[in-house]
């Protein structure tokens, strides 16, 4: 398997209430979210090159739904084209219940390099099933 | 549990006002509790006589700073009501409403705290008022917060009370809990809730639940993923530890 790491970040925002603008902003625009944005970053880091992507969308579904190949096609490194090409997968979890906080990963290996981004979404939506 | 959960769902349902009382205030406050997001509520901290409600309400803002975990979920307010903590002096009891997985609801009840405050000499101005400083160190968590004598009531926000006087401003050393007071105002008004036939847990049960929420994520989790995945805990925080 190729020594290439993969990092998702996703935000997404779950709030039903009115929006408040938060007191305070970081630089990242993607860290910086509003309640009801959505944003999805993946890093990629192989021995020769590093590779940021990031993506916002307007809604949920809209990110659920996002065209797979725009990030295939995005992807330069040239350990993922190669035919047997093998990746883990890891996702990140902080789960917020009220005065308790949890961080969790999950983890899938032997992923083709192909099925990096369905993968990550696959796993994203399972464990919104599981946890909410 | 499921009766847990029911029966705190009914608080405010049942709740009733009183008419008016000498005394009684509304104190609002601003709440940031940075676990993992940086949540920010806008909590009442409804004080009587005989008795205080602080609720937190749902948050009003969240934000994110530049961290490594890829997924945030919010999982701590299911309803309306979130997470509150109620205070009869009379009876010698503290509820506390937090929400668990699932949402499920657990009612902690506690006598109230006796928190070993230490006052010092420093004082600053919290608006209008003359406040000193005092800190305490309760359930792994160490306090510094400023209290006024010019509003004689030994309340405070979440568990932090029995000063002699309202505290307006507390934070711990972390930083990871801030609260800072925006109004005060007279009520006349107060909530008071009606707990036939509840059966909260003791705090021996309630620390059990808060352990068991790795585990349990853990389960939820992995009943939901491929066989071939792992999952693993960690990291966990919570506002208050009983070991």
């Amino acid at each position: 398997m190729k020594n290439i790491l993969i990092i998702l970040v996703l935000f997404t925002g779950f709030s039903m209430n009115a929006y408040t603008p938060p007191l305070w902003e970081p630089e990242n625009s993607c860290l910086s979210r509003e309640a009801d944005s959505h944003c999805m970053v993946i890093t990629i880091v192989s021995e020769s090159v590093r590779q940021d992507l990031e993506f916002r969308f307007a809604s949920e579904e809209e990110l659920l739904k996002f065209d797979l190949t725009e990030v295939q096609n995005a992807l330069i490194a040239p350990d993922l084209a190669a035919e047997d090409c093998k990746v883990s997968v890891t996702v990140k979890v902080s789960v917020g219940i009220g005065a308790n906080y949890v961080q969790a990963s999950a983890t899938i290996s032997g992923v083709s390099c192909s099925a990096v981004v369905s993968t990550i979404q696959r796993l994203r939506q399972d464990l919104m099933d599981a946890i909410k | 549990m499921r009766s847990v959960y029911k029966i705190c769902s009914l608080f405010l349902c049942v709740s009733a006002p009183l008419g008016a009382q000498h005394g009684q205030l509304k104190v609002t406050y601003d709440f940031f509790l940075s676990l993992a997001a940086t949540e920010q509520y806008v909590p009442e901290l409804l004080v009587g006589s005989e008795s205080s409600l602080f609720l937190w309400g749902v948050p009003v803002a969240s934000n994110r700073e530049v961290s490594e975990d890829d997924l945030y979920i919010d999982l701590g307010a299911n309803d309306t009501i979130g997470n509150f903590t109620y205070t009869d002096k009379v009876k010698d009891s503290m509820f506390t409403r937090s929400p668990f997985l699932r949402e499920t609801y657990f009612c902690l009840r506690e006598s109230i705290p006796q928190l070993p405050w230490k006052i010092s000499s420093e004082t600053k101005k919290v608006g209008p008022y003359n406040c000193e400083r005092a800190s305490v160190t309760f359930r792994g968590r160490e306090y510094q917060v400023w209290f006024t004598r010019e509003v004689p009531v030994n309340s405070g926000p979440w568990k932090l009370q029995g000063l002699p006087g309202l505290i307006l401003e507390a934070a711990d050393t972390t930083g990871e809990i801030r609260f800072r007071v925006k109004s005060i105002t007279a009520l006349d008004t107060v909530f008071i809730p009606d707990f036939n036939g509840t059966t909260p847990v003791s705090t021996d049960e309630f620390a059990n639940h808060q352990r068991s929420i790795s585990k349990e994520l853990t389960r939820l989790m992995m009943s939901k993923l491929p066989r071939d995945a792992t999952v693993s805990i960690t990291g966990q925080k919570s506002m208050e530890y009983f070991d």
